[in-house]
C-alpha cells in the first residue's frame, strides 16, 4: 500500500530482532546469575564450615595451653595463683597485642625454670620487651631467659641483645636482667602502640573471637550430639555448618530480591536493622541465657537485674496504691448505702404528714367509680414519684378505655347490622315491586333478578321518590297516625312552632299581620 | 531525519493510563499544529497533473483529486516501529496511491536509473525539499513550514511531560 509519511518526533523503541537478542541476553544473564548464586552458596557454606573448624581448633589449642599452664602451676606448688596468672596473661595480651597462645608457653617455660610466679611474670615482661626489641620469637627469648635462670647464658648471648661478655660470664641473673631491662624497657609497649601494634591487637581480638566461638560451637555440638558427646558431633557440626550456610544464602537471596523492589534500598536497610536487632539479637540473648543457666549463674546482667528489681518494686507500689483506693471506694459505698436507708426512712415519715396525699387517699376511699379510683391512684403515684405504679395504672386506664371502645363499637355494629338488614329487606321488596311494573308478565323471581341487575346497590328504596321528583310529579306522603292521640299531635305541633319562634323563623308569610 | 525524543512513547502510555484528559489535550494541541500543514498540502493537489492520468482503465492508479486530497492527513498517536526500530509520535501522511505517485515521482529510487520516466515526472513540476524528503504535496508543505510544526509538536510533548510530572509529583 502506498504510504508516504513524514515522521515527527521519532523515538527509538527497538525492533523485533533487538528484542529477541535482549530476551536471549537477559535469559543468559539470569542463568549465569543463578549459577553464580549457587556457587556462592556452596562457597559460603564451605567458608563457614572452615571458619567453624578453625574456631574449634583455636579453642582446643587455647584450652590445651591453659590446661598445661594450670598443670605447671600445680606442679610448682602455685595452683592457688592459676586465676591470677590467667588474668595477667589476658591483660598482657590486650596491652601488647601478643597472643596468649604464645604467652602461655613462654610463661610455662619461665615458671618451670624459676618455680616462682612473680619471677616468671617479670621474666615474661622482660622477654616480651626483648622479643619486641630484637625481633626474635617470644618462645625463643623466654627459653633463653629460662636457661639463664638455670645458669646457662649461651642462649641469651645468641639473642643479639648486646649483653657484654663480662656480664654474661658473671652469671649474675640480677645483673643480666638489669642490663636487659635497661636496654629493652618499654619495647613491648612501644611496639603495641603503632600501626603494627593495632593490627596485632586486632589479630588478638580475632583469635579470641575464634576461641570464644569455637568453645560455643563445641558446647552447641555437645547439645546437638546429645548423649553421644563430642565424639559423635563431627557429622552434626558439618550438618550445622551446611544449615547455617543455607540460612545465610537464603538471607542473601532475600536481600537481592528486596533490592529489586521499588524503594528496595530503604526496605533493605530496614530489614538489615530488623534482622540484626531482632533475630540475631534474639539468638544472642537465648544463647547467653542458656549458657548462664548451664553455668548456674543468673541469666541477667547486673544492669538488667537492677532494672527488673526496679520494675518489680514499681509494680508492687502500684498494686498497694490500687488496694488503698479499693478500700476507700468500698468505705464510700457503705456510707452511701447507709445514707440511702436513712433518706428512705425520712421520706416515709414525710409522707405520713403530707396533707395533699392524705386528701387523695380520703377521696380514693370515698370513690366507688373505678375510673376515678384509677385516676386518684395515678395522682398518688405521681406524688410519691412511684414510676412503676404510675406506669401500671396508666396501662390499666388504657386497657379500660380500649374495652369501652370495643364494646361501643360492637354495639354500634350490631345496631347498624340490624338496620341494614331491615333496609335490605325493605329494598328488596321495593325493587321487586318496581321490577314487576317494568317487566310485564315476568315472574316475581325473574323480576327480582332483573331488578338486581338494574339496581345492584341495595338500600335504594328512595330511588322511586327521587325518580318521581325528577319527573316533576307531586309526592304524596301518607302518614299512618293510627295509635297516636290528638293531644300528642297537638303537642308535637306546638313544640315545632315554639322551636321555630326560638330560632327566629316566621310561621307566616312576609307582610302578614 | 526526524527529531528524536526519548520517553515519548512511555509518556503517551502514562498519559492514557493516569491522565487521559491531559493526553487528549496533548493530541489536540499536536493536531492543531499539523492541520495547517495538511491543509496547505491539500492545496497543492491540482485537477490532474497529466491530462490522460485521470482516465479510467488499466492497472495504473487513476488520479482523482478528491481521493488524493482525502488521502492527505495526519496522525497524532505513536506509529509501529519501522525497520530501524524508530516509532513516530506524530505523522503527516499521503496515503492514496495516486497521491503517493504524484508526491514522489522523479525521485531517484534505489537500484533505478537517475532519471527514470523523466517525461512523466517533469510534467508534474519540481520536487521540493532535500534528499529523500522531497515531494510535491506533504513534503512541499513541510518544507514551507520550515520546521515550525516540529518545534510545536516537540514543545507540546515536552509541556505534557512537565504537566504530568507535576501532577504525579515526581519533580
Amino acid at each position: 500500500m502506498a504510504n508516504v509519511v513524514i515522521d515527527i518526533a521519532a523515538e527509538y523503541t527497538g525492533n523485533k530482532a533487538f528484542k529477541q537478542a535482549e530476551t536471549a541476553t537477559s535469559k543468559l544473564e539470569k542463568s549465569v546469575a543463578k549459577l553464580g548464586k549457587q556457587l556462592a552458596g556452596v562457597f559460603a557454606a564451605s567458608k563457614l564450615y572452615a571458619f567453624g573448624k578453625e574456631s574449634v581448633k583455636a579453642f582446643a589449642a587455647d584450652e590445651k595451653a591453659a590446661r598445661s599452664l594450670a598443670l605447671a602451676l600445680a606442679n610448682t606448688g602455685n595452683a592457688f595463683a592459676a586465676i591470677e596468672v590467667e588474668k595477667f596473661i589476658g591483660d598482657l595480651q590486650r596491652v601488647t597485642g601478643v597472643l596468649d597462645d604464645q604467652l602461655r608457653p613462654a610463661f610455662r617455660t619461665l615458671l618451670t625454670a624459676t618455680g616462682n610466679v612473680k619471677k616468671s611474670q617479670d621474666g615474661l615482661a622482660l622477654a616480651l620487651d626483648i622479643a619486641a626489641g630484637t625481633g626474635r620469637d617470644l618462645g625463643a627469648v623466654s627459653l633463653a631467659l629460662a636457661k639463664a635462670y638455670g645458669g646457662q647464658t649461651t642462649a641469651l648471648s645468641r639473642l643479639g641483645a648486646g649483653l657484654s661478655k663480662a656480664t654474661l660470664a658473671s652469671g649474675d641473673l640480677d645483673l643480666i636482667t638489669a642490663e636487659l631491662t635497661k636496654k629493652f624497657s618499654g619495647q613491648a609497649l612501644a611496639a603495641a602502640e603503632g600501626y603494627a601494634g593495632s593490627m596485632a591487637k586486632l589479630a588478638v581480638a580475632s583469635e579470641n573471637a575464634k576461641e570464644i566461638i569455637g568453645k560455643d560451637l563445641l558446647d552447641s555440638m555437645q547439645l546437638i550430639a546429645g548423649k553421644d558427646g563430642i565424639g559423635g558431633a563431627t557429622t552434626a557440626m558439618e550438618g550445622f555448618a551446611t544449615e547455617v550456610g543455607n540460612a545465610i544464602y537464603g538471607v542473601g537471596f532475600l536481600i537481592s530480591k528486596l533490592r529489586e523492589l521499588p524503594g528496595g534500598a530503604d526496605l533493605l536497610q530496614g530489614t538489615k536493622e530488623a534482622l540484626s536487632f531482632n533475630i540475631f539479637g534474639l539468638f544472642s540473648r537465648v544463647g547467653a541465657s542458656s549458657k548462664a543457666r548451664a553455668a548456674g549463674t543468673p541469666a541477667q546482667s547486673p544492669g538488667q537485674r537492677k532494672a527488673i528489681d526496679k520494675a518489680n518494686a514499681d509494680a508492687l507500689k502500684l498494686q498497694k496504691s490500687k488496694n488503698e483506693l479499693a478500700k476507700i471506694d468500698n468505705a464510700n459505698t457503705t456510707r452511701k448505702l447507709a445514707l440511702t436507708a436513712d433518706q428512705q426512712a425520712l421520706e416515709e415519715l414525710k409522707k405520713k404528714f403530707d396533707v395533699e396525699r392524705i386528701g387523695l387517699f380520703a377521696a380514693l376511699n370515698q370513690t366507688t367509680d373505678q375510673e376515678t379510683q384509677m385516676r386518684l391512684r395515678s395522682l398518688i403515684a405521681i406524688k410519691d414519684n412511684d414510676a412503676a405504679l404510675a406506669g401500671k395504672i396508666k396501662a390499666e386506664l388504657e386497657a379500660t378505655r380500649a374495652v369501652d371502645f370495643l364494646s361501643s363499637a360492637l354495639f354500634r355494629l350490631s345496631a347498624e347490622f340490624d338496620m341494614e338488614r331491615a333496609r335490605i329487606a325493605f329494598g328488596k321488596a321495593e325493587v321487586a315491586a318496581k321490577a314487576a311494573t317494568m317487566i310485564t308478565g315476568a315472574t316475581p323471581s325473574q323480576s327480582l333478578a332483573t331488578a338486581l341487575k338494574l339496581y345492584p346497590d341495595f338500600g335504594t328504596e328512595m330511588d322511586a321518590p327521587r325518580t318521581a321528583a325528577a319527573r316533576g310529579t307531586n309526592i304524596v306522603y301518607n302518614i299512618n297516625a293510627s295509635g297516636i292521640g290528638d293531644q300528642q299531635i297537638a303537642s308535637v305541633v306546638q313544640n315545632a312552632i315554639q322551636d321555630l319562634n326560638r330560632y327566629g323563623n316566621s310561621t307566616t308569610y312576609a307582610g302578614a299581620i | 531525519m526526524p527529531a528524536t525524543v526519548k520517553g515519548g512513547v512511555e509518556l503517551r502510555k502514562a498519559l492514557r493510563r493516569f491522565a487521559p484528559e491531559l493526553g487528549k489535550e496533548t493530541q489536540k494541541e499536536i493536531a492543531s499544529v499539523l492541520k495547517p500543514v495538511v491543509k496547505e498540502a491539500r492545496g497543492f493537489v491540482t485537477v490532474s497533473p497529466l491530462s490522460n492520468w485521470a482516465r479510467e482503465g488499466g492497472k495504473f492508479p487513476v488520479f482523482n483529486a478528491s481521493i488524493v486530497k482525502r488521502g492527505i492527513g495526519y496522525k497524532t498517536t505513536p506509529s509501529k516501529p519501522n525497520r530501524r526500530g524508530f516509532t513516530a509520535l506524530a505523522q503527516i501522511r499521503n496515503r492514496s496511491a495516486a497521491g503517493a505517485i504524484y508526491e514522489t515521482a522523479g525521485r531517484r529510487a534505489p537500484s533505478t536509473k537517475p532519471s527514470s520516466r523523466p517525461n512523466f515526472a517533469q510534467a508534474m513540476g519540481e520536487l521540493s525539499g532535500s534528499g529523500k524528503e522531497r515531494g510535491r504535496l506533504i513534503y512541499k508543505a513541510w518544507e514551507n513550514d520550515k520546521g515550525n510544526a516540529t518545534k510545536a509538536v516537540l514543545k507540546a510533548i515536552d509541556n505534557a511531560g512537565k504537566t504530568f510530572n507535576r501532577m504525579v509529583g515526581t519533580r
